[in-house]
């Protein structure tokens, strides 16, 4: 092999290797294409899935099978171990791989049209997605070489078998279209390819199938009286294209050249192999499976097997579910069976329970009985002691007291109360408390007068106190009128500036005969002469006012002092003569209390009291005297002039002339 | 279908021209829609054949597509049909290899 095809088939894998210029036909591009511009097989499928999915009336199935047809020998491209029976063809040198018979694919005629037979793969495709992903895997298992003519040359021809069988949901007829597409490996010549060995094999078969094809051609080319028989047995390759040329079908026929120069040649020669094939007619029919084929049989036994998986499929989801169901019984009847036992638990242990209750409850009652049963016999000896301690009290009673002493209180009162004592001495007791209230009484009434007195003297200061502001006024007048006085001596105001009298002076509301001018002014002498007799004789019954005035304030504070003196000494003797009396009582009250069990103190209290009573008694008198006295006193104060009154003394340096 | 059957069609097709192809001389054209015309120095070497169609390098898969719609079609209504491409594989002249790399896979061993 030359240097330039060493890396191909073998690795799998794409050779990259660089020519100087493709050359090629462009058969597989035409007829495969490449993804993004995908050839004739492609686009047919598409075709097929779309125009199937327009008509709903009609069930389509499409079959795919992808062979390939290498060294006269066809092998089955969409098999798992696609290329692996090849591969050994082709390692083990040029004998043929052994099959088996039955499993050998060959091409057979069936009546009028060949089809082919063995064990192959014929996948059902849905969709062209999954027909274009299987024919892609197939194509990638082909056996392809590069040759110094071609960095990818086929070196088998690969045939795409698409089946459409198409029934007719309301009739038993059914139809089968089936589309070859072949890829033919191109022809070469060996001696200017380089190729040898294995190559060399392949090429050899190649162009023996082309050469077949061609003399196929050629055979169909003439005319029908002139042809004979048609060497279509002398390849397989003619064997499966006996329909496509002269049989029962349709056929496109692509000569595909290369328009290069170099190979004209070439190119002469296969537009020739498509001219001539030109000349072909063919006699296609419409393939109408009536006797129910094995396409049929086929499809009814996959309908078959799918709806067994389908029950085989129900029946397990059934079973799952009552097995789910069974299960979920099974462990609702565990639960029942615990909650009974816990149940019966509870039931045994409330008895239980209950059984500890009424022995509780029973020994509470004895215990209860056993204890009112203790109770009542001591209730019993307590009654009889106490029946006994009365019985002994009343004996020793009757040693001190008269036998019909009424006898009071119940069994609980230990001593009977000596109620005749007690209600003597209260009743002294309430005496002595009139008495004293009648005293307060008194002393109320003696407060009431002190008060009078109080408001008396207080009204005899108001008046002193107003005679007072007379006499200050009095004064000022005096003083202001002395000023006068002495600034009309003098011609002029008190203020210093000249005097004009163009008006009559306030202070003179009469003014003598002999005191008017001719011209109708006063004459300042005659009027300073009366004026000076006008306050002299207001000044002389000033000072006398004012003097009675001192003596009688001076009588009165005397005679108030008197009598808040006596009061306070009254006040305090009755307090103290009180506090006596109400000491003595609460003394004779504990002495009584005190002495209550034995007989009462027979004139003791009695005598006290009237002692005391007798003290009271003075007290009054003495100190109503005083009070009548004090009255007696400040009353003749008032009324004569018999106290001593002395002239205030600022009343004394007041000028008597100016 | 009559009695003379139906005539196969065959078309041929151009490879289409590729950046390698640049300034190789051409030998082969098309003319018209179905007429391939092959150019030679010598002028009995010209010939002009004519086919159902005939594509040029510049017709591209899905107008090739078009003209075998119809079979594909009728495969749908019960009938058979083949669809087949030949040529030769390549010329005699001596291949001129520049460089040969390994492919990636080898590479990584």
């Amino acid at each position: 092999m030359p240097p330039c095809c060493s890396a191909g088939t073998d690795t799998g894998s794409e050779p990259l290797t660089l020519l100087p210029r493709l050359v090629g036909s462009g058969k597989t591009h035409t007829m495969i294409g490449s993804c993004d511009d995908p050839g004739i097989v492609t686009r047919s499928l598409d075709r097929i899935f779309s125009l199937a999915g327009q008509s709903s009336s009609r069930l389509t199935c499409v079959f795919l099978s992808v062979l390939e047809l290498y060294n006269n020998e066809f092998f089955d491209l969409l098999a798992d171990s696609a290329g692996d029976s090849r591969k050994k063809l082709q390692k083990g040198g040029f004998t043929p791989q052994k099959v088996n018979r039955r499993d050998k694919i060959e091409v057979v005629r069936n009546g009028s049209q060949s089809s082919l037979k063995g064990k192959f793969t014929k996948l059902t495709v849905q969709s062209p997605e999954v027909a274009v992903a299987a024919i892609n895997r197939a194509l990638a298992a082909r056996a392809t070489s590069g040759t110094c003519l071609n960095d990818r040359s086929s070196r088998s021809h690969a045939i795409v078998s698409i089946q459409v069988q198409q029934a007719d949901t309301s009739a038993s007829a059914s139809t089968v279209g089936s589309l070859y597409m072949v890829d033919l490996a191109g022809s070469e010549r060996l001696k200017l390819s380089g190729v040898t060995g294995e190559a060399q094999t392949e090429a050899v078969h190649i162009n023996t199938s082309l050469s077949a094809l061609g003399n196929v051609l050629t055979a169909l080319g003439k005319p029908t009286r002139e042809r004979g028989l048609v060497p279509y047995r002398d390849s397989k390759l003619t064997l499966l294209l006996q329909d496509a040329l002269g049989g029962n079908s349709k056929t496109l026929m692509i000569a595909c050249v290369n328009g290069a120069a170099e190979q004209h040649q070439h190119a002469v020669v296969c537009l020739q192999y498509a001219a001539r094939a030109k000349r072909i007619r063919n006699f296609a029919s419409i393939n109408v499976d009536t006797d129910k084929s094995s396409e049929i049989e086929a499809l009814k036994l996959e309908v078959g097997l799918l709806k067994q998986r389908l029950l085989d499929r129900a029946r397990e989801v059934e079973a799952a579910r009552e097995s789910s169901e069974h299960f979920e019984l099974a462990e609702k009847a565990a639960e029942c069976e615990r909650l009974q036992a816990l149940m019966q638990n509870h039931e045994s242990e409330r008895l239980a329970l209950e059984a500890r209750l009424h022995q509780v409850v029973n020994g509470r009652q004895m215990i209860e009985i056993q204890e009112n049963d203790k109770f009542r016999e001591l209730q019993h000896q307590l009654f009889l002691h106490n029946e006994k301690l009365l019985e002994s009290y009343r004996d020793s009673q009757l040693h001190k007291y008269p036998p019909n002493w009424p006898v009071r209180g119940d069994y609980m009162t230990p001593y009977p109360v000596p109620c005749l004592t007690v209600g003597a001495n209260r009743r002294e007791l309430e005496a002595k408390e009139a008495e004293l209230e009648g005293k307060r009484q008194a002393e109320a009434a003696l407060l009431r007068q002190q008060e009078e007195l109080l408001a008396r003297n207080q009204e005899l200061e108001e008046r002193v106190r107003k005679l007072e502001m007379e006499r200050l006024k009095e004064t000022a007048e005096a003083s202001a009128f002395q000023a006068s006085k002495e600034a009309i001596a003098e011609c002029r105001t008190p203020d210093g500036s000249p005097l004009i009298f163009h008006t009559p002076a306030p202070i003179t509301p009469e003014v003598p005969q002999n005191w008017a001018v001719g011209d109708g002014r006063f004459h300042p002498v005659a009027l300073q002469t009366h004026c000076d007799e006008d306050m002299e004789r207001r000044a002389s019954m000033t000072s006398g006012a004012l003097g009675q005035a001192g003596a009688l304030t001076r009588k009165l504070s005397g005679s108030v002092k008197k009598m808040a003196g006596g009061f306070r000494a009254f006040g305090a003797f009755n307090m103290a003569r009180l506090s006596d009396a109400g000491a003595s009582l609460a003394r004779r009250r504990s002495s009584v209390e005190s002495e209550q069990p034995g007989p009462p103190p027979a004139r003791s209290s009695g005598v006290s009291f009237q002692k005391l009573r007798d003290e009271d008694e003075e007290n009054r008198g003495s100190s109503k005297r005083s009070l009548d006295a004090l009255y007696s006193s400040s009353l003749t104060s008032s009324d004569g002039p018999s106290a001593i009154v002395s002239v205030q003394p600022n009343l004394n340096h007041r000028p008597q002339s100016s | 279908m009559g009695s003379e059957g139906e005539a196969i069609l065959v078309a041929a097709r151009l490879r289409p021209q590729l950046s390698g192809d640049d300034g190789i001389k051409q030998c082969l054209s098309v003319s018209g829609s179905n007429q391939v015309l092959v150019s030679a120095p010598r002028e009995s070497d010209k010939h002009a054949f004519t086919f159902d169609y005939a594509w040029g390098g510049d017709v591209s898969q899905a107008e090739v597509f078009a003209q075998a719609a119809p079979l594909v079609d009728s495969v749908l209504d019960g009938f058979n049909a083949t669809i087949f491409a030949h040529g030769p594989s390549g010329d005699e002249s001596p291949c001129h290899p520049v460089a040969v790399l390994e492919p990636i896979q080898a590479l990584n061993h």
